[in-house]
């Protein structure tokens, strides 16, 4: 972000360049790339010509004329290197201008490129919300112990930190870990102005309907489990207004115009099956960029 | 004059004419490697955007315990492939699809297969299965297309999809693999629910992420 500041102060620099050569390079342009210039230089030397061409009486003669013409066209000869060197440095600047112009194009197209490589980051950004072991319980056949690794994002260290672990016990050959999806359009996620997000909510199985699940969510104060980082990981972030964003969130999920005004895109429920598994496996489940959870070693 | 010429070329402005040239030149490559990159990120954020429709849930009528609705099967152009109108009990729909993400060099396409329709009151195994609707000789409807070498494709998949332990395979002779297979499941959960007279669109992303969508 400060690279992205430092480009357009530069560029903002560099209008001030253009704005400030553009007259001396359009006046330049006019009078030597121009049949317009060129005339008016040629009445401006013919007009010194005329006026050098009276007499002593005031009156017009040719022959003041011509000694005018002379004159005039001898002072032009004496001065040529004078001019040349005019006309140089009018050309110089005429390409200095050409070269800020194109220092300023190239600078922003250089914040451009700067922009989408970070949009293109943020929408790749996978984020781990949770791991799973599930094995079979030898103690009660039929059953599995499911343990579950929960991880949060903490704000501060800008990565997932673990938050929590629990083991719950289901039936089934099938499980389903479901998940709270909170997508957002997709402009905020690329500017990084906000986070896909991602909550465990209900462990159900293949013979376990959804309503009869173990719920994953814990909800304390309206905010889940899964987003109670350790609080020493928000840093200078008030711990009460981290639940409070999270809470605004959740809120809105369930309310349109709500979700609208905060640019939400879709929030649903997402679950994935997983199998137990004899060797303890660990299946680990990520929140993504572009939005839905995707499961990272499947069977 | 030709002495007041050579006077006026002075080694320092040669020195800055070289500065300028050679700025010119670097600015102007810097510029077309610039041009190429930014189109480059912009194809990858469009690839990671092409998104797709795979199947679209009307509710026409929910009550209490019971709901009405109307299950639509899409291709990957939004056509209707299959569809079936079902009465559940229940208040939320889940719509279960087995994905495949298959990957070739650092891209991703992913295929979608919905397998099964229950609530949140009927445990999966007594789910509607939908395969019926939309795969005809084991062949899934919603991809199919008109290159047989494609179409041969899609059938390798569509099988490989439902035998077990199928990730992390080679695709047959080419560098093309499945990477994920799995099971995923699409609901509204605690999300809102489903509202009569809506529809709500199912749509899969390059890297196999699922999203439901309320159609406005």
């Amino acid at each position: 972000m400060q690279n992205l500041d430092a480009l357009k102060s530069l560029e903002s620099t560099l209008g001030a360049v253009i704005f400030l050569l553009n007259p001396l390079v359009a006046a330049a342009k006019f009078l030597f790339l121009t049949p317009w210039g060129w005339i008016a230089i040629g009445i401006a030397f013919i007009f010194v010509v005329i006026v050098g061409s009276r007499g002593q009486d005031g009156e017009f003669h040719l022959s003041t004329f011509l000694a005018s013409l002379a004159r005039t066209a001898f002072s032009l000869y004496a001065n040529l290197f004078h001019i040349l060197v005019g006309v140089a440095i009018l050309a110089g600047v005429y390409v200095l201008s050409n070269a800020a112009r194109d220092a300023a194009a190239t600078l922003t197209l250089m914040r451009e490129t700067k922009m989408l490589e970070a949009a293109l980051a943020n929408l790749k950004s996978d984020r781990k919300v949770l791991e799973v072991k599930c094995v079979p319980d030898m103690q009660d056949p039929g059953n599995n112990l499911v343990t579950l690794s929960y991880f949060a994002w903490s704000p501060g260290l800008d990565r997932d930190v673990p938050a929590g672990e629990e083991t719950v016990t289901i039936a089934g050959e099938k499980i389903y870990v479901d998940f709270g999806v909170i997508n957002f359009d997709y402009s905020l996620v690329e500017k990084g102005e906000r986070k896909n997000i991602t909550f465990p909510h209900t462990l159900y199985s293949d013979i376990r309907a959804y309503e009869n699940g173990a719920d994953l969510l814990h909800p304390s104060n309206g905010v889940p489990a899964s987003f109670s980082p350790d609080r020493q990981t928000l840093f200078l972030l008030d711990g009460s207004e981290y639940d409070r964003e999270i809470g605004i969130v959740m809120d809105a999920a369930t309310n349109r115009d709500k979700a609208r005004k905060l640019g939400i895109r879709a929030a649903y429920g997402e679950a994935i099956a997983i199998k137990p598994q004899q060797n303890g496996k660990t299946y680990q489940f990520y929140s993504t960029g572009t939005g839905g959870v995707v499961l990272k070693n499947p069977d | 004059m030709r002495s007041r010429l050579r006077a006026g070329i002075h080694p320092g402005v040669l020195f800055l004419l070289f500065l300028a040239v050679a700025a010119g030149i670097a600015f102007y490559y810097l510029k077309i490697g610039l041009a190429e990159k930014k189109v480059h990120i912009e194809k990858a954020i469009a690839y990671l955007q092409s998104e797709y429709p795979f199947a679209e849930i009307a509710v026409k009528r929910v009550q209490t315990n019971e709901m009405d609705v109307t299950l639509r099967i899409l291709d990957v152009s939004g056509q209707t492939v299959g569809t079936k109108d079902y009465s559940l009990r229940g208040r939320d729909i889940f719509l279960e699809n087995r994905v495949v993400v298959l990957t070739a060099a650092d891209r991703e396409r992913s295929m979608v297969f919905p397998v099964k329709l229950y609530t949140e009151s009927v445990p999966p195994t007594e789910g509607d299965d939908l395969l019926p609707l939309y795969s005809v000789d084991n062949y899934p409807d919603n991809y199919r297309n008109q290159d047989a070498e494609l179409s041969n494709a899609v059938r390798y998949v569509f099988r490989r999809a439902f035998e077990l332990s199928n990730a992390g395979r080679e695709f047959g002779e080419t560098n093309v693999r499945i990477s994920v297979s799995m099971d995923a499941v699409l609901h509204r959960g605690g999300m809102g629910g489903f509202e009569a007279g809506k529809s709500y669109r199912c749509v899969v992303h390059p890297n196999g992420g699922l999203e439901l969508r309320e159609v406005k």
